[in-house]
């Protein structure tokens, strides 16, 4: 920066030298006052200089800092815009895979509905055969033919089951199953219910029922029935010879708990929660049949009662599975 | 004609590339117009991360250096 400075006032100039002489009445310095105020002067102004270098670098850092942090913040918009754009594309994806997905699970609640309606008119007629066959059977009381016929007859009992679990669920993912209410007495309902399921038992199995009277529900009498009738026979199928079911049931306030307890092989801690996804079998189970449907239709049947269902197991001690419905007034 | 731009508030930095760039030109003449740019909103604007930048044609060749008077003529013979 050129100095202003440089240039020494008009006042510094001596007596004689000063242009202003007969004009000034300013006091008049002497020659080495003069120089000594001169370099005072260039003193100054080197001083005020390098104040003005001092703050222009000042000025400078952190003029760089801001650029830099303006840099920064740029590139930081523009990797957020990236992303953003990635997760517009990405969300288009997977709307489309949700779509495909979708439709693909329509077709297969279709696919399973209508191949089991197909396959259970066949195996009505097969059970009726196998019916009049066993009459004949047992009136000619041969014993082999008794045997076999009591097989067909299980083998087809056992694949209606499959069917009307294929069915169910198919019913439940098109949202078609609706619970209908009516009253009913529990205790009657309860002891029905165990009636039919009693010719599943094994050898030495037995019921216990651990609850007081409960009396008048108000509920979807069906979808109650499957639920303890699935809970029920899987407590049975789990469980050996003389193992003892407990059914245990409370009302609380506006909701009823109930709960079925068996003695029986368990569900590995890894397994349990998965239990309530569509076919899935405990790893412990695999040479047990089954599907894996029925405790998907289960905790499905039990949301549709505003319910909810929980499992406590230990591996070989046995399973409780306790679940809640909500009753109406 | 080709626009120099030289980016910075005046700090000992910027008045060394200013210089550097004046002895190149002395030596390689450009037909060029040397522009100071020393105003804060004008070199935030400018898209520079850094001072004293050096631009050819408001293209950033150099920021936060000072490039030797050398270095300049290489970037002259190269740009221009």
């Amino acid at each position: 920066m050129q100095s202003v400075f440089k240039t020494v006032p008009l006042f510094f100039f001596t007596k004689k030298d000063s242009p202003m002489d007969n004009f000034s009445n300013a006091p008049l310095h002497t020659e080495p006052e003069i120089l000594r105020l001169n370099q005072e002067l260039v003193r100054q102004n080197d001083l005020l200089e390098q104040m003005v270098d001092d703050r222009t670098e000042h000025l400078a850092s952190l003029l760089n800092q801001i650029l830099q942090s303006n840099k920064k913040m740029e590139m930081e918009i523009a990797e957020r815009q990236r992303i953003e754009r990635i997760l517009r594309e990405h969300e288009a994806e997977m709307q489309g895979a949700l779509r495909t997905e979708r439709e693909l699970g329509e077709l297969k609640s279709r696919f399973l509905s209508t191949a089991s309606h197909e396959f259970r008119t066949p195996l009505s007629s097969i059970l009726s055969s196998a019916e009049i066959l066993d009459m004949y059977a047992q009136k000619a009381g041969n014993e082999k033919f008794i045997k076999h016929v009591i097989r067909i007859k299980s083998s087809v009992n056992q694949l209606t089951g499959i069917l009307n679990d294929f069915l169910s669920i198919s019913k439940l993912e098109e949202g078609k199953v609706k619970p209908h209410l009516e009253v009913f007495d529990f205790d009657t309902f309860c002891h029905e219910t165990f009636d039919e399921i009693k010719g599943l038992r094994k050898k030495g199995q037995k019921f216990s029922h651990l609850y007081p009277t409960i009396g008048v529900v108000m509920t979807d009498k069906k979808l109650l029935k499957n639920i303890l009738f699935n809970l029920v026979s899987n407590a049975i199928k789990y469980s050996s010879e003389g193992a003892n079911i407990e059914c245990n049931a409370q009302i609380l306030g506006d909701k009823m708990s109930i709960s079925i307890r068996d003695y029986g092989i368990g569900i590995p801690q890894q397994d349990q929660s998965h239990l309530f996804t569509n076919f899935f079998r405990a790893s412990n189970a695999e040479n047990i049949q089954g599907t894996g449907l029925g405790l998907a239709i289960v905790k499905r049947y039990v949301e549709l009662l505003q319910g909810q269902i929980l499992c406590k197991s230990t591996e070989g001690q046995g399973t409780e599975f306790v679940f809640t419905i909500q009753l109406k007034q | 004609m080709a626009t120099i731009s030289i980016i910075g508030i005046g700090d000992l930095q910027t008045r060394q590339l200013r210089e550097n760039v004046a002895a190149a030109l002395a030596i390689y003449p450009v037909n060029s117009e040397v522009v100071n740019v020393t105003e804060v909103s004008t070199i935030v604007a400018s898209g520079v991360s850094q001072t004293p930048a050096l631009l050819f044609d408001h293209e950033i060749i150099a920021e936060g250096v000072v490039p030797s008077i050398a270095e300049i003529i290489h970037l002259f013979k190269r740009h221009f």
